[in-house]
């Protein structure tokens, strides 16, 4: 299998606190690669690194053979690097449509396009509607973003970031605040997806993980401390004593 | 322009009322266009030129509303190209040029320059940073202006020609003025909220909201803005020709920053994005100043607490008082 994503020796520091240390991953074609590790380990903190919203401090992201070190986000975004936040992060006055279809435009032609009214490009909401037929959300798509549920936001989220078809997908707690089957079809959803646009995942919810993940790394404090298919992690003594067995959670 | 969609409908999700805000629109320009027939029973000249005034400072409106109501960015320094627009027009016919055409080509020019240099350095503060930083430009400006001694520095300079519109000496002041500040108004009007529309009005709109969202999907927001501050500035340009047109007299107060705050409470008191909101404040304001000083001097007395009531209880502004009048999407 070929390497999709390929982060060497990433750092960063706030001040004095060493938050990444030298943390080095591979994300393979076709599979998930979650990255799980107690609050505080720094998980959140790497996905902003790798899709540029925080620069690092050393350390270099490969996508597709194309190295992306210090590009800027829009950059990154361009080059094939799709995100989803931890806390949603949609556009809450436009129609849920409307946002998928500003996703869709990112990747589709010039945005300096003036006067063609972008309500009408037929292509872009086609893509839109058939992203938002697949979560399920087709039949909210004019419902104005912000008055959707909680476990609705987190599927446009999702919606927003596949659209533009990334090379590579960083899921920032895409369960979080979903209920239980909620959670569990979008499991479904992502199981899919998988085979099409490789991610990678930072989840609490351990069912998820170990339903979607190919590999698992263990991060804590800034390190990664285990990494290896479920069965590997499930065993190993590190990652028990980082998160699993510590009853961090 | 009809803007009656049948598959179209699906996508705007208000598509029916923002129709209606259109009607209200065109309704506003016919009254306008009928203001010199009407002003001919009752008010004469000087209500005709009150509204030509205010026409004018609609068109400014109108280019700031690019900024503040679709694009978030509180430019406090918008008069300055209302000043520039005018020094531009003025210095050319004080140097005996007197065509319209190359006249506006070189308001353009230089209010363009003038926001890409001032636009590509405040763009890259945002917030009260932004808000601060315009003000300073529009302030230096303003001083710049002032020390202009050939051109009349403080005192402003007053004009003896008119320019001149195909071949017309009469174009372009009394009546032949108020109709081409009408079209032109026109114009500006359906420009901005067509361009509202666009892909790029969608980022720029998009980027009011989640800026760190839009940039992540991969639009380069700075870019977007830049030319946002570019079409705003050039658009005010021409109002400031228009203004030395009327007023046959340039000054440096034109660029003064009270002039850019009352551009900002016709904005706000229009309505913040919406398709008639700035033409909306801006008759409203001149109107108010005009009727309120008829009563008293210190009409700003009444103004001031008229203000803060639309402040406080009317928040969509001027054009979501209207029934049938919304912002569109």
């Amino acid at each position: 299998m070929s390497i999709v994503l390929a982060i060497h020796g990433l750092a960063k520091s706030f001040g004095s606190l060493r938050v990444i240390e030298q943390v080095s991953l591979e994300l393979e074609d076709n599979t998930c690669h979650a990255l799980i590790g107690p609050n505080g380990a720094g998980k959140s903190t790497l996905i902003n690194l790798i899709s540029g919203t925080l620069a690092a401090d050393a350390g270099t992201i490969v996508l597709a053979n194309q190295d992306l070190t210090g590009s800027p986000v829009p950059h990154r975004a361009l080059a094939g690097l799709g995100r989803t936040f931890q806390l949603t992060s949609i556009i809450p006055t436009f129609s849920v449509l409307q946002n998928v279809t500003l996703a869709a435009q990112a990747k589709d032609g010039s945005s300096l396009r003036f006067f063609a009214r972008v309500a009408e490009e037929t292509r872009l909401n086609e893509r839109a509607r058939a992203v938002l037929d697949m979560l399920d959300l087709g039949d909210r798509q004019e419902i104005r973003a912000a008055d959707l549920s909680h476990g609705e936001h987190r599927l446009l989220e999702l919606a927003m970031a596949i659209v533009a078809e990334p090379k590579a997908l960083l899921l920032d707690e895409p369960m979080a605040g979903m209920g239980r089957g909620e959670s569990e079809a979008l499991v479904e959803t992502l199981v899919v997806l998988k085979q099409s646009i490789p991610m990678l995942l930072v989840e609490h919810d351990m069912d998820a993980v170990f339903k979607l993940a190919d590999t698992i790394s263990v991060l804590a404090n800034g390190c990664i401390v285990a990494s290896g298919n479920p069965d590997e992690v499930r065993a190993d003594t590190h990652a028990r004593a980082a998160y699993l067995g510590g009853g961090a959670e | 322009m009809s803007g009656v969609s049948t598959s179209g409908s699906r996508e705007t999700f208000s598509g029916k009322r923002v129709d209606r805000s259109l009607v209200v629109g065109w309704s506003i320009m016919a009254l306008l266009m009928l203001t010199p027939f009407l002003t001919e029973f009752a008010g004469g000249n000087y209500v005709q030129n009150i509204v030509l005034k205010a026409m004018i400072l609609a068109i400014a409106a109108v280019s700031l509303d690019l900024l503040i109501g679709h694009g978030g960015l509180v430019s406090f320094g918008h008069a300055a190209f209302l000043g520039l627009g005018s020094y531009v027009t003025g210095v050319a016919l004080h140097e005996g040029v007197v065509g319209a055409v190359p006249i506006i080509a070189m308001v353009v020019i230089f209010c363009g320059l003038f926001a890409m240099i001032t636009g590509a350095i405040s763009l890259r503060t945002s917030g009260v940073y932004f808000i601060m930083i315009t003000l300073a430009f529009g302030q230096m400006l303003f001083f710049s202006l002032s020390s202009l001694s050939s051109y009349g520095g403080d005192d402003g300079l007053t004009l003896w020609d008119t320019p001149i519109l195909f071949g017309q000496d009469d174009l372009l002041r009394g009546t032949g003025l108020f109709y081409v500040t009408l079209i032109l108004l026109v114009a500006c009007w359906l420009l901005v909220w067509r361009l509202s529309l666009s892909r790029f009005g969608r980022v720029l709109r998009a980027a009011k909201e989640n800026p760190q969202r839009v940039s992540t999907l991969g639009f380069n927001i700075f870019h977007i803005r830049l030319i946002a501050y570019v079409i705003a500035g050039t658009l005010a340009g021409v109002a400031g020709f228009l203004t030395a047109c009327q007023t046959e007299f340039i000054s440096p107060s034109t660029a003064a920053w009270q002039n850019s705050g009352n551009l900002i409470i016709m904005v706000v008191l229009g309505g913040l994005g919406t398709r008639n909101g700035a033409v909306l404040g801006a008759l409203f304001v001149v109107f108010a100043e005009e009727g309120l000083s008829l009563i008293t001097h210190d009409w700003r007395l009444i103004f001031g607490p008229v203000l803060v009531l639309f402040v406080l209880f009317a928040k969509g502004g001027i054009a979501n008082l209207l029934p049938n009048s919304t912002a569109g999407q």
